[in-house]
């Protein structure tokens, strides 16, 4: 299936959500308006000639200068047809988005990872807490303002969990002490 | 908006306004195209030739940077008529720059190699013509101090000229005609260069044609880690990356976002090395003997317990973060009951704070003095007190036209080359010439209640100016506001800001960094904690009479020299005839005095916050490691020691906000004492700021003692023919005490003052004035 | 991680496993509710061994990373840079033009990897459900595929050898030799341990009808892989998407229906089978020629190159200091690893750096679908369910 087949089926019955279409290297890319993400998830999923099956990953894009700060990414992948797409939207710092895991049930993890990384929260998402991070961890480490080598306060965290009689070292200096 | 207009790059359409030029728009849009001469710091030069673009229907490749956008414009940034242009300009480049890059330091930022890269030049079909043994040998300036000139790379992109003249207003560099037949950047006269040393052109230059000599050969660029920080200097709060190598400042730089606009001053770019060990204190003292922290700390305690809480007396210097002068504040207020606080502050920004008027913009922006119709610069050398200021005014004047500078000084300085009105006084006379300045705006305005004998004529000019103008940049000096009679000038300004209220903003210079601070912390006189006003006996003019009525016995000093504000004999007065609690980072002579010192880091491997002349509170992060414990809690455990646990979660709570406020006094205009100094018949003398200090610590780095190694007495050359001086002789100067200085021959100081500056190791200008005064009168004689 | 159980008093028990446990192949942690031997939920939790990789990709150069994915599935770290390249060469727009030498070289190492990483899963899954014997076997042929990394890029573990634009440096003198040598000697080898497991009675009894998935389950599920393969799913990315030099070669993909762990387990067998069969044409095949792009915009230019040409170290200075550049977009770009689909969404502003880097990592979605697998099933059932799930927690944590 050739990508002006699959921008054509959704074009078709999508024309208003549809905010931005590109192509890169060959890859699709559609952006959505944020409102009606689900429903379009739903028929790319659904629909019998498109078929996008596979949820091959979820992320999101930190763009702190936006207005609309986040930018949500869905690769999909239809394994009849042998397509993929690329589903974006965004979204701003404190607005939930529906999540996907009712189509896809791979969005679970992935919506949890967002979730613990950059501060996104999803609407319906049955148990959404932080996965990779420590569960009492504050601030959201892959979003932009967040300091490569950490914040002053991620050593008092990391310190209150050590061992005792584990040297404390300033973990966030950007130079190792010679 | 009609200004608007649509315009295609590689065919997507953008949307621009009349006015930018193509590079504007492609830049905003994250479309690339290279330039070398341009730069976001004053615009376009449209030398370089390399950011040709094709505008459809026009047969040659067009310079982007130059040409303005028009509706409907159709341009190409990559077609292949302008690669090949911006090949040809690159290889004729190539032609003659070396390319050993290996041994060059700017490899790895060099904007030279990133067009190479960009343009992926990978031979250079031009070099046949150019044999290596008949390109002329170029010069290499191994003359001038501090900046280092290499002809030899140069690409001729003239930056460091424009930014020489469009920003700094210095203006010494020039490409000039040289005997090999070619142009060569070099000063306008082929002298060894004497500038202000601020190395804009080498913070600029795209090649490593301009390099500091200070850094040279000591690091990769890619090898050093850049950590933001807020310059310590004055009050301007300039940001700038220190870039550290193995716990060591290597250099300073500083980037095209911040609100200075990556622009520098020689002590902020090159006066790092304050920081090296050798110039500062990291161990603790009792009595000049070395001891440990915990003992130290003790000793200190148990010094000031022993005194009554009115006895003890607390100075801070202004050097130090608004977090450790708050809890400099908290220690004096709750651990020792004392309210005997004062900071340097006091001796010229708190005394206009405390009578500013309810009503004026008081803390503003650097920024809007770019967007006022004119300037007023009052009673100060901006140039040499804060010389971002100066740089504001020139872009102001000079770059963006859009305003016009009356200067009120009692003689010219480097701000009135820009074109300014100039107002001249007596020195001395500023309480005098502000009140009639103040008598003359008020009657152009209509307005009653200021009084004046009116012995100052203002020009019409100035006060149509005035009075005309939309939106007015106040500036005051802190040298006006420094002298004795600082309150009275303090009080004729704030009239003036009053009359002015609704379009005058206020700027008040300030060479200490966080003496802003120091008024929101509640330390100089006049001033409670969130900038409220209070009232307080102690003050840092009584000092030396408390002391010597016995009424002050223990005295605790925060980064507080009392040799750069006291002359030698009453600092030494105060200091033998106290018990001295010292925290300082910078070795002094007050130390010699010290019953206990407890170190203190450097603002290179400090925390905290600084206040700047803008009201805001800027970061301060440490770049170097450090064994000496951060002063904050050394505060905090004397304070625990003598009986108050201050919390640190107060400290960190109340520097918990982005700008200050002060408290405004009424809106009444206040009367003031017209009466100036009393000159003796002698010649009249001023302590003026020099640029390349700021406070005697300064002195021991590297880029402001190579800029001026020792201090000068600036005189008229009429006067010095009457003297029988000439520069560079040593004269003799006598006024309260007495000092030999080399003479400088300025044209622009008047007949009958000369000029002193202040801040030079080993040497204390109030020896002549007597301590915080800042004018004299002085007997000259010829020196040996 | 704190999250309440809600227990039936009277029956249900809550069991917590790991992170420290010898059958959980990493750091995993889970706590299973269990009503006597039968699991009612389970909980897998992950993490511990989290160190921030996508954080760190955003700070550093396209070449610079490299290394750092050899630390995502460290047992076939091969597989991993190749997966990287191609997602930084397709963002670059050289994909077509990488040496075809190179491409070859790529795809012996990376079936090397597959067959590698097959194995340890073999020893160790076959290990925790009481197989001695076949984990010393599997690790015997696993060095002969280390010493042969060795010889091409002097590691064992993490090797930095596949780099963007081709690979570091040509195969080394012997090395076709010795892998001659090793696909003879494979395939009775790799019949040695089906006599051993596959009619094994415990070992059916231990794999057969446990962790079932449907197909449909498993597509909705994300599990990717041998794992797919095993449900039915008929779907192998280097035949479907294809990528490197895999369209001239023949393979077949192997698909078993069953969905359990004897079904992932034939999978695995058979693609080590097929991989061998692919080393072997790679043999035939590899034509001679240069093992990196010319293209002195993206990669490393020879060092005596560098040492005697100007414009050569100009633009090394470049690359090194603030990167490639690569154009602004984004790619998705995904490769068939041992543990499935391993792939790289890369957004680029035009900078040396990339803005996003996000790993799609196998291991994490196929352990989020171990709940499925696991329900209703026995207490034992966990260990053959993530042996059969073979993940890797260098690659799940990131």
């Amino acid at each position: 299936m050739s990508n002006d087949e699959i921008l054509g089926a959704i074009k078709a019955k999508f024309a208003n959500a549809i905010k931005e279409v590109n192509e890169f290297r060959g890859d699709l890319t559609v952006k959505v308006d944020k409102d009606s993400l689900h429903d379009f998830m739903k028929f790319l999923h659904d629909d019998s000639s498109l078929k996008f099956d596979y949820l091959v990953m979820m992320t999101a894009i930190d763009f702190p200068e936006k207005e609309e700060r986040f930018e949500l990414v869905y690769v999909l992948r239809s394994i009849d047809n042998k397509a993929m797409i690329s589903v974006k939207t965004s979204t701003k710092e404190d607005e939930p988005v529906d999540s996907v895991m009712d189509i896809w049930h791979s969005a679970n993890w992935d919506e949890r990872e967002t979730y613990d990384m950059y501060g996104i929260k999803f609407n319906n998402h049955p148990d959404l807490r932080r996965i990779l991070m420590p569960e009492d961890w504050t601030g959201y480490p892959l979003r932009k303002d967040y300091p490569l080598k950490g914040r002053p306060e991620d050593d008092t965290y990391l310190d209150k969990h050590l061992p005792n009689g584990q040297i404390k070292r300033p973990r966030h200096t950007r130079m190792p002490l010679s | 908006m009609a200004d608007t207009v649509k315009i295609k790059i590689n065919g997507k359409e953008y949307e621009a306004s009349k006015d930018e030029s193509i590079l504007d728009v492609a830049r905003r849009n994250g479309i690339y195209i290279p330039a070398i001469c341009y730069s976001s710091r004053f615009g376009a030069i449209g030398a370089c030739r390399v950011c040709v673009v094709e505008i459809v229907g026009m047969k040659k490749p067009m310079l982007s940077c130059a040409v303005k956008v028009k509706d409907g414009m159709e341009v190409l940034t990559d077609s292949e008529p302008v690669v090949e242009a911006r090949n040809k300009v690159v290889w004729e480049w190539d032609k003659f720059h070396p390319l050993q890059c290996g041994v060059c330091d700017k490899s790895g930022e060099c904007d030279l190699q990133d067009v190479n890269y960009d343009l992926n030049i990978t031979n250079n079909p031009i070099e046949e013509e150019a044999d290596p043994v008949t390109i002329p040998n170029r010069t290499i300036h191994y003359e001038w101090p501090i900046i280092h000139h290499d002809a030899n790379l140069c690409i001729q992109c003239r930056r460091c000229v424009t930014i020489c003249d469009k920003v700094v207003n210095f203006g010494i560099l020039k490409l000039v005609k040289k005997d090999w037949g070619g142009k060569e950047i070099d000063t306008k006269d082929g002298s060894p260069l004497d500038c202000e040393f601020c190395g804009q052109c080498v913070s600029i230059c795209p090649t490593g044609a301009m390099s500091s000599r200070l850094f040279k050969y000591k690091a990769r660029a890619w090898e050093m880690e850049k950590v933001r920080t807020t310059c310590s200097f004055c009050s301007s709060g300039c940001q700038m990356d220190l870039n550290v190598k193995d716990n060591k400042v290597l250099r300073v730089t500083s980037e095209d976002d911040t609100p200075n606009r990556a622009n520098l001053c020689n002590l902020g770019r090159f006066n790092y090395s304050v920081v090296e060990s050798k110039n500062t204190i990291s161990e603790y003292y009792v009595n000049k003997i070395k001891t440990n922290r915990d003992s130290a700390v003790s000793q200190a305690a148990k010094i000031l317990s022993s005194y009554k809480p009115e006895e003890i007396a607390g100075i801070a210097g202004c050097r130090e973060t608004l977090e450790e002068q708050y809890a400099f504040r908290v220690l004096f207020e709750r651990a020792l009951k004392s309210s005997n606080v004062d900071s340097f502050a006091a001796t010229h920004i708190a005394k206009f704070y405390s009578v500013l008027p309810k009503g004026v913009s008081a803390l503003n922006d650097f920024k809007d003095i770019e967007q006022s119709d004119l300037i007023l610069s009052f009673g100060g050398d901006v140039a040499n007190e804060v010389p971002r200021l100066d740089w504001q005014f020139t872009r102001a004047v000079k770059f963006l036209k859009k305003a016009k500078l009356i200067t009120a000084y009692w003689r010219d300085t480097k701000v009135d080359t820009l074109g300014s009105i100039p107002l001249r006084y007596e020195l001395g006379d500023e309480a005098k010439f502000a009140n009639s300045l103040a008598a003359a705006i008020a009657k152009a305005l209509s307005v009653s209640g200021i009084e004046s004998n009116g012995s100052y004529e203002i020009a019409e000019d100035a006060i149509e100016a005035i009075t005309s103008a939309n939106s007015i940049s106040f500036v005051i000096g802190q040298e006006a506001l420094e002298r004795t009679n600082g309150e009275e000038v303090a009080k004729a300004l704030a009239n003036i800001s009053l009359l002015l209220k609704d379009k005058v903003k206020v700027y008040v210079a300030s060479k200490y960094n966080n003496s802003y601070g120091s008024l929101y912390a509640g330390l100089a006189k006049g001033f409670a904690p969130k900038g409220m006003h209070e009232d307080r006996e102690f003050s840092l003019y009584k000092l030396p009479e408390l002391v010597k009525n016995g009424k002050i016995k223990a005295l605790v000093l925060l980064n507080a020299d009392l040799f750069t504000v006291l002359s030698d004999e009453d600092a030494e007065y105060v200091l033998s005839n106290t018990d001295v609690i010292l925290f300082d980072s910078y070795k002094s002579k007050t130390q010699q005095f010290a019953k206990v010192i407890l170190p203190t880091p450097t603002f290179a491997s400090e925390d905290g916050h600084y206040v700047n002349m803008e009201g805001k509170l800027n970061k301060v992060q440490h770049a170097i490691q450090t064994d000496v414990e951060p002063t904050l809690t050394n505060i905090i455990e004397l304070s625990t020691k003598i009986g108050y646990s201050l919390p640190k979660g107060d400290v960190n709570n109340f520097c918990n906000i982005e700008s200050i406020s002060l408290e405004t006094a009424s809106d009444n205009y206040l009367s003031v004492d017209e009466q100036g100094f009393g000159f003796g018949s002698d010649i009249k003398g001023a302590v003026v700021f020099s640029k390349f200090r700021s406070g005697i610590f300064s002195s021991f780095g590297e880029g402001a003692s190579i800029a001026s190694s020792e201090p000068l007495l600036e005189m008229n050359p009429e006067d010095a023919q009457a003297f029988g001086l000439e520069d560079g002789s040593l004269a003799k100067v006598e006024g309260e005490g007495s000092l030999t200085l080399k003479v400088k021959i300025d044209e622009k100081m008047p007949k009958g003052y000369v000029a002193v500056p202040l801040w030079y190791d080993g040497y204390n200008a109030y020896n002549l004035s007597g301590s915080l005064n800042n004018l004299f009168s002085a007997k000259i004689t010829k020196g040996e | 991680m704190n999250k309440t159980y809600e227990v039936d008093n009277t029956r249900e028990v809550i069991l917590n496993v790991g992170p420290q446990h010898p059958a959980t192949h990493g750091v995993l942690r889970y706590v299973l509710k269990l009503d006597g031997e039968r699991i009612v939920e389970s909980d897998p939790q992950v993490g511990f061994l989290h160190r921030g990789l996508e954080k760190l990709a955003e700070n550093m150069t396209y070449q610079q990373f490299n290394p750092y994915t050899d630390r995502l599935d460290y047992l076939a770290a091969m597989n991993n840079n190749f997966a990287y390249d191609i997602a930084v060469e397709k963002l670059l727009g050289i994909d077509k033009d990488i040496p075809p030498r190179a491409e070859y070289i790529r795809v012996i190492m990376a079936e090397l990897g597959r067959i590698a990483s097959h194995l340890v899963w073999l020893a160790t899954h076959a290990l925790d459900i009481g197989a001695m014997t076949v984990f010393l076997y599997c690790f015997r042929e696993r060095e002969y595929i280390l010493d042969m990394y060795e010889m091409a890029c002097g590691n064992r573990l993490t090797y930095n050898y596949i780099r963007i634009g081709g690979v570091a440096r040509d195969l080394p003198e012997g090395f076709m030799d010795k892998l001659k040598e090793f696909v003879k000697l494979f395939p009775p080898r790799l019949k040695e341990y089906h006599t051993l497991l596959s009619k094994n009675r415990i070992w059916l009894k231990r794999t057969k009808d446990v962790g079932y998935i449907s197909r449909e389950d498993a597509i909705n599920y994300g599990i990717a892989g041998p794992c797919t393969r095993g449900s039915g799913v008929d779907w192998d990315l280097r035949r479907d998407v294809p990528y490197s030099v895999y369209p001239e070669l023949d393979f077949e993909v192997p698909v078993y229906p069953e969905g359990d762990v004897y079904a992932r387990y034939l999978v695995r067998m058979d693609e080590m089978l097929q991989s061998n069969r692919i080393l072997e044409q790679c043999i035939e095949k590899i034509p001679d020629g240069p093992v990196m792009i010319d293209d002195s915009r993206y990669v490393w230019d020879a060092k005596e190159k560098l040492m005697t040409e100007n414009f050569s170290l100009m633009k090394h200075f470049v690359k090194v200091v603030k990167g490639i550049k690569a154009p602004p977009g984004e790619v998705y770009v995904g490769s068939e690893n041992p543990k499935g689909e391993l792939g790289f969404y890369i957004y680029s502003d035009g900078e040396g750096k990339p803005y996003r880097l996000k790993i799609r990592s196998p291991s994490f979605i196929n352990i989020s679908a171990m709940p499925k697998m696991l329900k209703g099933g026995y207490i034992a059932d966990v260990i053959s369910v993530i042996g059969s799930l073979d993940f890797v927690f260098g690659e799940c944590d990131r």
